[in-house]
């Protein structure tokens, strides 16, 4: 059965108005706070007459305390971004939240209950960029990534560790987030941006859902491969050496011997093989030691640009992923949600939702 | 075979569709049918969901319905909170 937590997000909008439980109190007219902490915690359950009093009161459509695919006050993002502002991503977040709010809704009513359990790595801010790396190893290994790590990783991410992982379109400056919930985890990666990004991003943001409640990210952080803060770096060097672990790099053979034009030609080709962009395999090859950070910064920035191809042209993924289409299609399937629905929550036509389906080699639950 | 002579309720994925298939004449003509403002209004306001969308006359809309209830915050929330307790697995239409 679904259950509308209204009464966390009376607390949730309060909160957002700045408002006290007393103050709420005598905006409904209960005789004392308790009753609004009853109310907020569901000790108590929301009358319609203070549903509407809410709506009336605070100024929201019903909806808002209503709408299962919504969340409201209870997801934490921490966002990859490059000069996005505060309002853009927050009016993106809202619509993001409702992709991951449906997954939730739905995903359990359709037989994919979330993970009881939850994987973390017993990483901590005191850890060292080693420690962070021999991680990544690890994680590689455990996970059988193989010699191409970036490859399956979403696929190990969703199966194995029960991450939500989304292929997304955003507007320019925004990479990707990691979201966090009380019952699961979601990435959300930009699918335009070239796939050693795309992959990159994924990895760093795999190090935030691993880490999130020793290391809580910062709401909004810079995406690039090196440098930002101590968290960050940590989840640069992770993703470094999940992406590209030692294993994977030995069949380069020795970087330090290579002149210049050599140099270049081998970082582009393996890149390409890794799956991953130039420069995030020159900080890595420079975290390892077989490369200087000094002939790293001397690498001209023009000749490593989309591993020395002139075009990309590379098609993006589909939007979304198939785990999330298939319990789209089967709660479509079971009547859950109607076909329209759907397709509004994912933001196109019926006909965009089949392509979708077949994108993602689902059966379409019906005739579109 | 029995005919059934109450009102039927439909919601806008019925009108939708059955405009689309050209079922509506025998739906609307068959039956005492109704609905509420707010599906008058979505298959006015593009939810559609379709790359073409087809357009539904208004005026005959409501001619052909029997009744058009029309349902207040009250009676939505009434229906939000209730359906704690209703053996029913609530439908995101």
């Amino acid at each position: 059965m679904t259950t509308h937590p209204i009464g966390a997000r009376i607390k949730a909008l309060r909160e957002e108005r700045k408002l006290s439980q007393d103050d709420l109190a005598r905006l409904f007219g209960f005789k004392d706070r308790q009753t609004v902490s009853a109310m907020e915690t569901g000790v108590r359950r929301v009358t319609a007459d203070e549903l509407v009093l809410a709506v009336e009161k605070l100024g929201a459509p019903l909806e808002y305390f209503t709408d299962p695919f919504r969340l409201v006050g209870e997801g934490r993002f921490s966002w990859r971004q490059s000069g996005v502002a505060p309002g853009r991503l927050q009016a993106y977040e809202h619509e993001a939240g409702r992709w991951i709010a449906a997954f939730r809704a739905l995903a359990p009513q359709v037989g994919r209950e979330t993970r009881l359990l939850r994987s973390a790595l017993g990483l901590t801010r005191r850890s060292s960029f080693e420690d962070a790396m021999q991680a990544g190893e690890r994680f590689v290994a455990e996970f059988d990534l193989g010699a191409t790590p970036a490859v399956r990783l979403a696929d190990v991410m969703e199966r194995d560790l029960g991450v939500l992982v989304l292929m997304v379109d955003a507007f320019d400056g925004i990479s990707g987030t990691a979201c966090r919930l009380p019952e699961m985890d979601a990435v959300l990666v930009v699918r335009r941006e070239v796939a050693g990004r795309r992959h990159f991003d994924l990895a760093h943001e795999l190090f935030h859902v691993l880490t999130w409640e020793t290391m809580p990210p910062e709401h909004s952080e810079e995406a690039v491969e090196t440098g930002g803060n101590r968290v960050e770096q940590l989840a640069n060097n992770f993703a470094g050496a999940v992406l590209m672990p030692v294993g994977a790099l030995e069949r380069f053979g020795d970087w330090s011997h290579l002149d210049r034009e050599e140099l270049i030609m081998r970082l582009n080709s393996a890149a390409d093989e890794l799956h991953v962009t130039s420069s995030a395999l020159i900080w890595r090859l420079v975290a390892l030691g077989e490369l200087t950070a000094t002939a790293a910064r001397s690498l001209p920035e023009t000749a490593l640009r989309n591993n020395g191809h002139d075009d990309v042209g590379a098609t993006p993924p589909p939007l979304f992923s198939k785990p999330f289409m298939e319990v789209v299609g089967l709660a479509i399937d079971k009547g859950l949600v109607s076909v329209r629905r759907a397709a509004a929550l994912l933001d196109g036509t019926i006909e965009d939702l089949a392509d979708l389906f077949t994108g993602h080699e689902v059966k379409s639950p019906v005739e579109l | 075979m029995a005919h059934h002579s109450g009102p039927v309720l439909v919601d806008t994925n019925v009108i939708l569709e059955s405009h689309r298939v050209g079922a509506w004449r025998a739906l609307a003509g068959g039956y005492r049918v109704e609905t509420v403002e707010d599906c008058v209004m979505e298959t006015q306001t593009g939810f559609q969901q379709r790359r073409e969308e087809r357009q539904i006359d208004e005026r005959e809309l409501r001619a052909a319905l029997k009744a058009v209830h029309a349902v207040e915050d009250r009676e939505h929330a009434e229906l939000a909170v209730r359906v704690h307790d209703i053996d029913i697995t609530f439908v995101y239409v």
